[in-house]
């Protein structure tokens, strides 16, 4: 007879407790629980609230993180000394580390326009071997076009996205690249292939993409200029598709791809 | 000392007027594209205009403003296409509606459902795509702009082609050396993929074609009411049977109404037709038009959504302008 009242008195207040624990864990979002760390460029502090916009208005829900990287001395100094310091990205490296290991879940992506391209690049080649980030994207990087990618991309788990520009003034009369590297910015045509790649640097270009600027761009507000590309409309149409997918765009074609039919010597 | 001045000033505004035409005869031919009711054509000549001046901001919003009608006709042609069985052509044309708009979620979805569909394919039709475009992403060459008809009049019987027996990528040889020649004689219309290379908006790209119009019904009797509604023996009448509905509607023939259901909630209303001949349809959902269709001519589709969400393209089987009577059959896309 006193079973009956038992089990009520047992079951009771767990009931709400297990409605609580199913409404937090299973209805969660996974756009939430994403988190996106933003360099900006040399001596331009304002293209974060424009891209953080265009991801909100894709329905992106996560957490959007300025990382603040200048030494406040003008956009000569950050672009020629402290996009190259390795402290600084350290500083970032530390950052995507510790939400990681808070949350190993966690979806990171990690973003850069111009010289903050650098700090993104040196901060993933500085992170630990179990540490990785979804996906990247440079914003008309003014890193070296020919910048081995390889050690950047093994720490990346999706796609790394890359803008260029023929348009762009400022990657255009560079005469020294954010990190120092050699050859023209990649800004301007997008990232190279190394030559002599061997197996894993393959494989790490097989997720590098170049998205050139493209006439059909204007119509979301950017015009091939060095920061337009930060532009919410263009964020909003071109990149939040990109990073709010689990695969890769349709539209996405790597460089690898690209050099294995350049190789085949097919028609162009 | 006046007469320099004025002089002055004239190559000042003739300078000035030469410099904010830049991209103007594209942009013109947009705006007349975009009157007509062209919106892809526009689109491609908006790109165009857009190339020559980037920083131009009335192209900018003339883009912004056609870009979703544009990228909205190379969707419906391809739930056409793939409802034809055109794989290769429905990947294709997917892929330029997201060119327009990346964003278009029921493009990535289609192509998705392609790709996992018909792996073969797409593959293929991918293959060509790349190829079409290594060009300018690995080189980064500024490339030529090409306008496949610069009188927008032309630009539709240019570009359509017979229908081929093999209309897939498939066809063509991988081989680089058997390629090579092929794409070189692009603009002949060879027999071969109805898909040529598109170099107007986006010179790196495949643009794809509308699909072929199916071949018009037989002309019409004399007898314009009867002739509205073929015997059941007529080789229309048979056709009909691959059509999930099939409505006849008219202004003038009594025995017909001018609105009526026709699928998942969907009603049709006969707006007009035309001498050309063509109609102008409306599509409601209870009280509220959810779609205009208009110009559509004899043998030609357009989709639309059901209340349920499912696809459904709608097909004029006939058209008899005399009586504006128009007989319409509705399948699955």
């Amino acid at each position: 007879m006193s079973m009956p009242s038992c089990r009520r008195c047992t079951w009771g207040p767990c009931l709400p407790i297990l409605v609580c624990l199913a409404w937090a864990t299973g209805c969660s979002d996974p756009k939430i629980s994403a988190m996106v760390f933003y360099c900006d460029g040399a001596g331009w502090y304002s293209s974060a609230s424009s891209v953080k916009a265009g991801l909100r208005a894709a329905g992106f829900k996560g957490k959007f993180d300025t990382f603040s990287w200048s030494a406040f001395l003008g956009p000569g100094h950050d672009h020629l000394v402290t996009a190259r310091s390795k402290a600084v990205a350290r500083r970032l490296s530390r950052k995507i580390e510790q939400v990681q290991l808070k949350d190993p879940n966690r979806r990171i992506h990690v973003m850069g326009l111009s010289a903050g391209t650098a700090i993104v690049l040196s901060a993933l080649e500085q992170v630990p071997d179990e540490v990785h980030v979804n996906h990247v994207v440079l914003f008309s990087p003014s890193v070296s076009a020919l910048r081995d990618l390889t050690p950047a991309m093994q720490h990346v788990s999706g796609q790394l996205y890359a803008t260029c520009s023929p348009h762009d003034g400022i990657v255009k009369t560079l005469v020294i690249n954010a990190d120092g590297g050699p050859g023209p910015p990649a800004g301007r045509s997008g990232f190279r292939m190394p030559s002599r790649a061997g197996e894993a640097t393959q494989a790490a270009y097989r997720r590098v993409i170049n998205l050139p600027w493209q006439p059909s761009y204007v119509g979301y507000d950017w015009d091939g200029g060095h920061t337009a590309v930060t532009r919410s409309k263009f964020v909003k149409a071109v990149i939040a598709p990109r990073i709010l997918r689990l695969g890769p765009h349709p539209l996405d074609r790597s460089i690898m791809e690209q050099v294995a039919i350049v190789q085949t010597g097919a028609e162009l | 000392m006046m007469a320099w001045f004025r002089a002055g000033t004239s190559l000042l505004m003739l300078v000035l007027l030469t410099a904010g035409c830049a991209g103007g005869k594209s942009y013109r031919l947009g705006r007349e594209a975009e009157q007509r009711g062209d919106a892809h054509q526009a689109y491609d000549f908006y790109c165009k205009a857009a190339k020559e001046s980037p920083g131009d901001g009335s192209i900018a919003a003339s883009m912004e403003r056609i870009a979703p009608t544009a990228a909205t006709y190379w969707h419906s042609q391809a739930r056409i296409a793939g409802s034809e069985g055109r794989y290769s052509d429905a990947w294709r044309m997917a892929i330029r509606c997201l060119e327009i708009r990346p964003n278009h979620v029921e493009a990535i979805q289609f192509v998705d459902q392609l790709e996992r569909e018909h792996p073969t394919v797409v593959a293929s039709a991918r293959q060509a795509w790349l190829r079409s475009g290594s060009k300018s992403l690995t080189v980064a060459k500024s490339d030529g702009v090409q306008v496949a008809s610069a009188r927008p009049g032309k630009a539709r019987p240019k570009a359509r082609r017979k229908p081929s027996p093999n209309p897939s990528p498939q066809s063509r040889s991988t081989s680089p050396a058997q390629n090579r020649p092929k794409a070189a004689k692009r603009t002949k219309p060879t027999p071969g993929p109805r898909i040529t290379a598109n170099r107007i908006g986006d010179p790196e790209k495949p643009m794809p074609l509308p699909p072929q119009p199916k071949p018009s019904p037989p002309p019409e009797n004399a007898k314009p009411t009867k002739a509205a509604v073929p015997p059941n023996d007529s080789p229309t009448a048979q056709k009909e049977g691959e059509y999930l509905v099939v409505r006849t509607l008219s202004k003038r023939d009594k025995r017909f109404k001018r609105r009526m259901k026709a699928v998942d909630g969907i009603f049709i209303k006969l707006k007009d037709t035309e001498e050309e001949p063509d109609v102008d349809l409306d599509l409601y959902q209870g009280d509220r038009r959810v779609q205009k269709i208009r110009n559509l001519k004899v043998g030609r589709s357009k989709i639309f959504r059901g209340r349920s969400g499912s696809w459904y393209r709608l097909t004029v089987l006939k058209i008899h302008h005399k009586s504006h009577t128009v007989r319409l059959g509705i399948k699955a896309a």
